[in-house]
């Protein structure tokens, strides 16, 4: 089964992010993959363990270590998956939507479907 | 800060002041009739209530000055302040107002504003493809500092003592 790949940070963005993929992987009744970067606390990566627990969602949890780039192993992740990478899109304080460049490089180089999820929470 | 009166381009008498709560309605009106095919980055917002919220967040929160024509509000800039002391500029001109100097004038006068208030650093995200902002930017002294294919950032430091500014 083709697992969804999921880039989480301590951001309310990307909560919003994962929550959508986990919504995802639920009705497709596969797992999902989630990578964060280094400086996540291990609380964070407990609670997405443990709503994709209450969901039914099977949650694989890899976090880059210290000075890698959380973008290439969400795309090495998306490669052995194969499913649908998540990402969030990042609001500055007057409310535009920017990539950043790792997302950028992403959107180029992954080597699948990339959903750039928006929260709907904000204008 | 003082209003500053001027004709633009198209010799339409036009006034730049700060945002005053008065404006509210005029400065949604102006939204509302904006061109979403100007949208940038998301902004402003399409969706009626979202677009109230996200006025009232910009007024609320920043420092905001507006240009206003035969009591009209027809462009608005904003320096927003980011999480890390720093501001964040956005600015609107309405489509029938654009070409016409008003963009600039609103610039000056909204950086004018921040060094005032003691604003330091200010940046923004701009689209690679659009060269009349970036070429307002660049006269305002912003240097670019980071880009990618879909969006750029440029920067500019603010000197209260001398009311120069200067890229980063």
């Amino acid at each position: 089964m083709v697992r969804l790949v999921v880039w989480l940070e301590a951001t309310d963005a990307a909560w919003d992010a994962f929550r959508y993929a986990l919504e995802l992987a639920r009705a497709r009744g596969v797992g999902l993959v989630v990578v964060s970067g280094p400086g996540v606390a291990p609380e964070v990566l407990e609670r997405a363990a443990s709503e994709g627990l209450r969901e039914g969602v099977a949650v694989e949890v890899r976090q880059v270590g210290p000075g890698g780039r959380v973008e290439l192993e969400v795309c090495r992740a998306g490669e052995e998956e194969g499913g649908e990478v998540v990402v969030a899109a990042r609001r500055t304080a007057t409310r535009k939507v920017v990539l950043g460049e790792a997302i950028t490089w992403l959107l180029v180089n992954a080597p699948g479907p990339v959903v750039v999820y928006r929260s709907p929470r904000e204008p | 800060m003082t209003v500053a009166r001027f004709r633009d381009r198209r010799g339409r008498t036009v006034e730049v002041r700060p945002y005053g709560p008065h404006d509210r309605e005029s400065l949604l009106q102006m939204y509302r009739t904006f061109d979403p095919a100007q949208r940038a980055q998301g902004i402003p917002p399409l969706h009626p209530l979202r677009l109230v919220e996200w006025v009232d967040l910009l007024t609320g929160e920043g420092l905001n000055v507006v240009a206003t024509h035969e009591g009209k509000v027809v462009g608005h800039a904003v320096l927003m302040p980011d999480r890390d002391g720093s501001h964040e500029l956005a600015i609107f001109v309405h489509q029938d107002y654009q070409g016409a100097g008003i963009g600039g004038r609103l610039l000056e006068s909204v950086l004018q504003r921040g060094r005032e208030r003691g604003v330091r650093r200010v940046w923004l995200t701009v689209e690679p493809w659009n060269t009349r902002a970036k070429a307002v930017y660049r006269r305002a002294g912003f240097c670019q500092t980071a880009a990618d294919p879909w969006e750029e950032v440029w920067e500019v430091t603010l000197d209260a003592q001398t009311g120069q500014s200067g890229g980063s």
